[in-house]
C-alpha cells in the first residue's frame, strides 16, 4: 500500500506546528531585527511548565496550558525589555549572540530540571489515533494541533491586517522612524512582538510534546533549529513565507522519514538533515528566499 | 583602525590618545610584554600539576580555534557561526590520513597511514580547501541566511561523521595516531603542550601580520561596508574567499590538535554546542581583537575546571552530578551565558576593553593624585 498520502497528512500537521514557531521568529525579526536563538529553549520551557503544573500542581491540563502560555509570554517580554532593547541597533551579530547566551542559560536549567526523566503532559488526547480511511491515520493530538495552528494563524493574519496593533506593527517594520513620528510606540511594539512569539512557542512546544512524542524533553529545541531553514526558505521577514517554509520543511521531513528504509544508502537519521540540504541548495539559487524582501543597496 | 570607522574608536581612547596608549604601543614595550608571556607559557609545565597542564593544553588549542573564528567573524564580519565544522574536518582528515587501516569493534576502518607530519599539513590544507569550496555561500548569501546555512553545515557534518562508518568509525569514532617528528613521539602532555604552544605562536604571528597589512585593512573595510569597500577598489569577493581559506585552515589546525589531545575523535564533540562555546570565547574576549580571542579561550576553557576543582565552595552545586544541585559543567554553562549577556550590555569590547578601562582609570587616578600633589606644592610655594 502506498504510504505517501499518510506521510503528506502527517507532514502537514507537523509543518503547521513548525510554522507557528517560524511565525514567532519572523515577528521578532521584523520588530527588533533579531534572530532569536533562545526560541528552542522557550519551546521546552512551555512544555515543561504544562507537565509540571498539570501533573504536580493539580490545576488540570487546561489550567496548566494557560498558565504556561502566560508565563512564557511574560518571559518573552522580559527578555525584550532587559536584554534586547539595550542592544537595539547594535546589529544582527550582537543580538544573535545575546540570545545564544540566553539559550545556554535557559536550556542548561531546563536540562537539569528534566535530566533523564520523562515528563508526560497529562493531555486529554493520549495516544488515540484518528483513522481517515484509505490508510490515512493521524494521532488525535496532532489533529487538534493542526486545527489550533490553523485557527491561530488565521487569527494572527486578521489581527495583523486589520487591528490597530497589527497595522502599527507592520508600519514599524516598514519604516521605524516614520512610524515613531506618527505616534506609534515602537518600544511597546517590540515588547508585544516578543510576547507574541513567546506565546506561539508555548503553544507549539506543548503540542510537540504530546503523542507521538513521550513528553517534555530538551531535544525539543531541535524543532526550533528546524524552523530556521523554514524562515530562511520563506525569506526571514515574510509572515506568509514563514508558513510556506514551515509547511515545505514539515512535509519533506516526514516524507523522507517515511521512506527512510529505502534511502539507507544515505545513512541513518537522514530526515534530520533534509531541511538543511533543501535550504542550502535553495538559497544558492534564491538567496532572498521565497517571499523575502529583496535587499537593495543605495549608495 | 581604519578611517572608515570612526565610531569604532572608543571615546575613552580618543581622550587618552596621548600618553598611556602610546607607551603601550611603543616599539619597546610590546615585544617585551609578549616575550614575558611566552617565557611564562614555557614555564607552565614546571609550575602546573598534570591536571592543570592538560587544561592549559586545551586552552591553547581553543585559542587557535578562537583566532580562526575571530578573523572570520570579528575582522571580516562574516556571520558563519559554525567553527566546529572546520574543527571536525581537520580532526577527521588527520585521523584518516595519519592512521593505517585497522579493524575496530568489527568494523574495517580505512586509513591512509601517512607519516604524521605530512598528515597534519595535508589535513590543514584540506580544511583550507573546504573553506574555499564553502566561500561561494558567503559571497551569495546575506548575513542572516548565511548564519542559518552554517548551522546547517554542522548538522550535515554530524550526519556524515555518524554514517561514513568506514572512514570515521561512526558514532563510536576512531582512534588517532600520535604525532611524531624525527622519531620523537608527542605522547606526553608536556610535549603536546609545547606542540600546541608552537602552533599558537605561529598562528598568532601569521594573523597579527595579516591584520596589520593590506588584506587585514581590506577585511575591516568590507566588514564596515561592502559597498564602500568595493568603491575603494577592494575586491570583495576575492577577500571573502581568502578569509574563508585562512580561517578554515587555522580551524583545521585546531581540529588536528584537538584530535591529538583526545587521541580519539567522536562526532558528538563537534556539535552546535562547541560552536556556541567558541562564539562565547570571542565575545567574552573582545570581538575583532586577537588578544581578546586568546583571553576568551583561556577564560572559557579554565572556568569549568575551576568550578570542578573549587566548586564545592559554591552554593547550589552538587559534585556528584546527581541530586538537586547543578553539575560543574552546568554551572559553568550558566556562567558563560550570564557573562555573554553582561559583557554585551556593559563592556562590548570584552575582557580586552575591560582591562583597558581598568588600566585607564587606574592611570587616571595616579595622574589626578600627581596633579593634586603638584597643585598642593604649588600652593605651598605661593603661600610661602
Amino acid at each position: 500500500m502506498d504510504i505517501l498520502p499518510e506521510l503528506i497528512v502527517t507532514g502537514i500537521a507537523f509543518g503547521a506546528l513548525l510554522s507557528l514557531v517560524a511565525l514567532g521568529f519572523v515577528i521578532q525579526y521584523r520588530a527588533t531585527a533579531t534572530l532569536n536563538f533562545a526560541q528552542g529553549a522557550l519551546l521546552v520551557l512551555g512544555a515543561y511548565l504544562v507537565s509540571k503544573l498539570a501533573i504536580n500542581a493539580g490545576i488540570g491540563f487546561w489550567g496548566a496550558f494557560l498558565v504556561s502560555i502566560v508565563a512564557v509570554t511574560f518571559l518573552g517580554v522580559a527578555v525584550e525589555r532587559l536584554l534586547v532593547r539595550p542592544l537595539f541597533g547594535r546589529g544582527l551579530f550582537v543580538l544573535g549572540i545575546m540570545t545564544l547566551g540566553l539559550d545556554l542559560v535557559l536550556i542548561t536549567i531546563l536540562q537539569k530540571a528534566i535530566r533523564d526523566s520523562v515528563f508526560p503532559l497529562g493531555d486529554p488526547w493520549g495516544n488515540r489515533i484518528i483513522d481517515f480511511g484509505g490508510g490515512i491515520t493521524l494521532p488525535q493530538s496532532r489533529f487538534v494541533a493542526l486545527l489550533v495552528a490553523i485557527a491561530l494563524g488565521a487569527a494572527f493574519f486578521t489581527w495583523f491586517k486589520y487591528h490597530r496593533w497589527g497595522v502599527a506593527m507592520r508600519a514599524a517594520a516598514e519604516d521605524g522612524a516614520t512610524a515613531a513620528l506618527m505616534g506609534i510606540p515602537l518600544g511597546r511594539i517590540s515588547s508585544a512582538a516578543w510576547g507574541l512569539a513567546g506565546a506561539l512557542a508555548a503553544v507549539a512546544g506543548m503540542f510537540l510534546s504530546t503523542f507521538p512524542t513521550a513528553g517534555a524533553d530538551p531535544s525539543l529545541r531541535l524543532v526550533a533549529f528546524a524552523a530556521f531553514p523554514a524562515i530562511a526558505l520563506g525569506g526571514f521577514d515574510s509572515t506568509t513565507g514563514a508558513i510556506a517554509g514551515g509547511m515545505i520543511i514539515g512535509i519533506t521531513t516526514q516524507i523522507v522519514l517515511g521512506y527512510e528504509s529505502h534511502l539507507s544508502f544515505l545513512g541513518r537519521g537522514v530526515h534530520n538533515v533534509v531541511p538543511y540540504v533543501v535550504l542550502i541548495v535553495f538559497l544558492l539559487f534564491k538567496p532572498d528566499g521565497l517571499l523575502g524582501t529583496k535587499e537593495v543597496h543605495r549608495v | 583602525m581604519s578611517r572608515l570607522r570612526p565610531e569604532s574608536v572608543p571615546a575613552s581612547r580618543m581622550w587618552a590618545a596621548g600618553g598611556r596608549d602610546l607607551v603601550w604601543r611603543s616599539a619597546a614595550v610590546r615585544p617585551a610584554a609578549y616575550l614575558a608571556l611566552l617565557v611564562l607559557a614555557c614555564l607552565m609545565p614546571v609550575l602546573l600539576t598534570p591536571f592543570w597542564l592538560q587544561t592549559a593544553l586545551f586552552a591553547l588549542i581553543a585559542a587557535i580555534g578562537a583566532l580562526s573564528l575571530n578573523i572570520l567573524m570579528g575582522s571580516a564580519g562574516i556571520l558563519a557561526i559554525s567553527p566546529s565544522f572546520f574543527f571536525a574536518v581537520g580532526a577527521y582528515a588527520y585521523a584518516i590520513l595519519g592512521s593505517p587501516s585497522e579493524d575496530k569493534f568489527g568494523i574495517a576502518l580505512y586509513g591512509v597511514g601517512l607519516p604524521t607530519p605530512i598528515a597534519l599539513v595535508l589535513a590543514v590544507a584540506i580544511t583550507g580547501i573546504v573553506g574555499w569550496l564553502l566561500s561561494p555561500l558567503a559571497r551569495r548569501l546575506r548575513e542572516l541566511p548565511l548564519a542559518v546555512a552554517s548551522i546547517g553545515l554542522i548538522f550535515l557534518a554530524l550526519h556524515v561523521m555518524d554514517n561514513a562508518t568506514k572512514l570515521t568509525g561512526g558514532s563510536l569514532g576512531r582512534a588517532v595516531r600520535r604525532f611524531s617528528l624525527f622519531r620523537y613521539d608527542f605522547s606526553s602532555i608536556t610535549s603536546l603542550y609545547f606542540l600546541a604552544l608552537f602552533f599558537l605562536v605561529l598562528t598568532w604571528w601569521y594573523i597579527a601580520n595579516l591584520l596589520r597589512s593590506r588584506p587585514g585593512r581590506a577585511l575591516e573595510a568590507l566588514r564596515d561596508s561592502e559597498i564602500a569597500a568595493s568603491a575603494l577598489g577592494i575586491d570583495v569577493e576575492h577577500y571573502k574567499q581568502r578569509v574563508f581559506v585562512v580561517s578554515g585552515a587555522i580551524g583545521g589546525l585546531c581540529g588536528v590538535l584537538t584530535a591529538l589531545a583526545f587521541r580519539h575523535t567522536i562526532p558528538d564533540y563537534f556539535g552546535f554546542f562547541l560552536s556556541v562555546n567558541f562564539l562565547a570565547m570571542i565575545v567574552i574576549g573582545g570581538l575583532g581583537s586577537p588578544v581578546g580571542a586568546v583571553a576568551g579561550a583561556l577564560f572559557v576553557t579554565f572556568l569549568p575546571q575551576f568550578i570542578v576543582e573549587w566548586g564545592t565552595w559554591l552554593p547550589l552545586l552538587s559534585t556528584q552530578g546527581i541530586g538537586s544541585g547543578f553539575t560543574a559543567q552546568e554551572a559553568s554553562q550558566i556562567v558563560f551565558g550570564v557573562a555573554i549577556a553582561l559583557f554585551l550590555l556593559f563592556q562590548p569590547r570584552g575582557i580586552v576593553g575591560l582591562s583597558r578601562a581598568v588600566a585607564e582609570s587606574a592611570a587616571g587616578i595616579v595622574t589626578a593624585r600627581r596633579a593634586a600633589a603638584a597643585a598642593g606644592s604649588a600652593n605651598a610655594t605661593t603661600e610661602a
